[in-house]
């Protein structure tokens, strides 16, 4: 049945399924002096790319890590740009990250709550797996990251982390996009 | 110079029983000899600088 549906039509579950372009999978509350939040069983052979929108109360000043399951390399994960005002006050300029134990997808603040958007690309499907994220706190900028080499591992959880110390409080979302 | 963690100010700020890790819903302080390793990995990186922060 096409879109938009017209009153007294019977939507099927093929309708259902396809209606929703993002499809909410699981939300995850951050504890109180966390290392470390992994979120267990959020990727699957049902979607290919997924959207992670995460909130962190209070943190220090440091980058924020990901890193998927099953890739524990200390240089598998690329950062190719990080682009954010914390390397320059009132200005936007690039490092260039080398590979590193996690992907860096955004900045925490202390004292200031920090959001950011990431997009994993084929995190199960495939076995080389990328992202980007755009971020904002108390500095702002954007992430990509080039790639990952799962070596064949079908992840299916993710662990977010800040480069040093801990953080606090706030709340991890993760949704698919409808493969339609 | 970057001014870095020494592992007697790590000690100072994250007490043992103070990290905890976090699996979905549970969360629970790290062991003894998960804090040391934990510790030891933090040796050494830069500390957070306010001042770099636009205004």
């Amino acid at each position: 049945m096409t879109y938009p549906w017209a009153a007294g039509e019977v939507l099927t579950a093929a309708d259902l399924n396809n209606y929703a372009g993002l499809v909410f999978i699981k939300s995850q509350t951050v504890g109180s002096g966390v290392s470390s939040v992994t979120v267990t069983d959020v990727f699957s052979s049902t979607f290919d790319n997924y959207k992670i929108i995460y909130r962190i109360t209070t943190s220090v000043n440091v980058n924020m890590g990901l890193t998927i399951d099953g890739v524990t390399s200390a240089t598998g994960y690329d950062s190719k740009a990080f682009y954010s005002t914390v390397f320059a006050a009132g200005g936007f300029t690039a490092a260039l990250n080398a590979a590193g134990a996690f992907w860096t997808v955004g900045w925490s603040n202390a004292g200031e709550p920090a959001n950011a958007s990431i997009e994993i690309y084929q995190p199960y499907q495939n076995s080389r797996v990328r992202f980007s994220s755009q971020f904002s706190s108390y500095v702002a900028g954007v992430s990509n990251g080039a790639t990952v080499a799962t070596g064949g591992t079908q992840s299916t959880d993710f662990t977010l982390a800040p480069a040093s110390g801990t953080f606090t409080g706030g709340t991890i979302r993760v949704y698919g996009y409808n493969n339609g | 110079m970057a001014d870095v963690y020494t592992r007697d100010e790590l000690v100072a700020l994250y007490p043992d029983g103070s990290v905890s890790v976090q699996v979905d819903d549970e969360v629970r302080p790290m062991t003894s000899d998960e804090w040391s390793a934990w510790i030891d990995s933090q040796v050494g990186l830069e500390k957070p600088a306010d001042d770099d922060l636009p205004g």
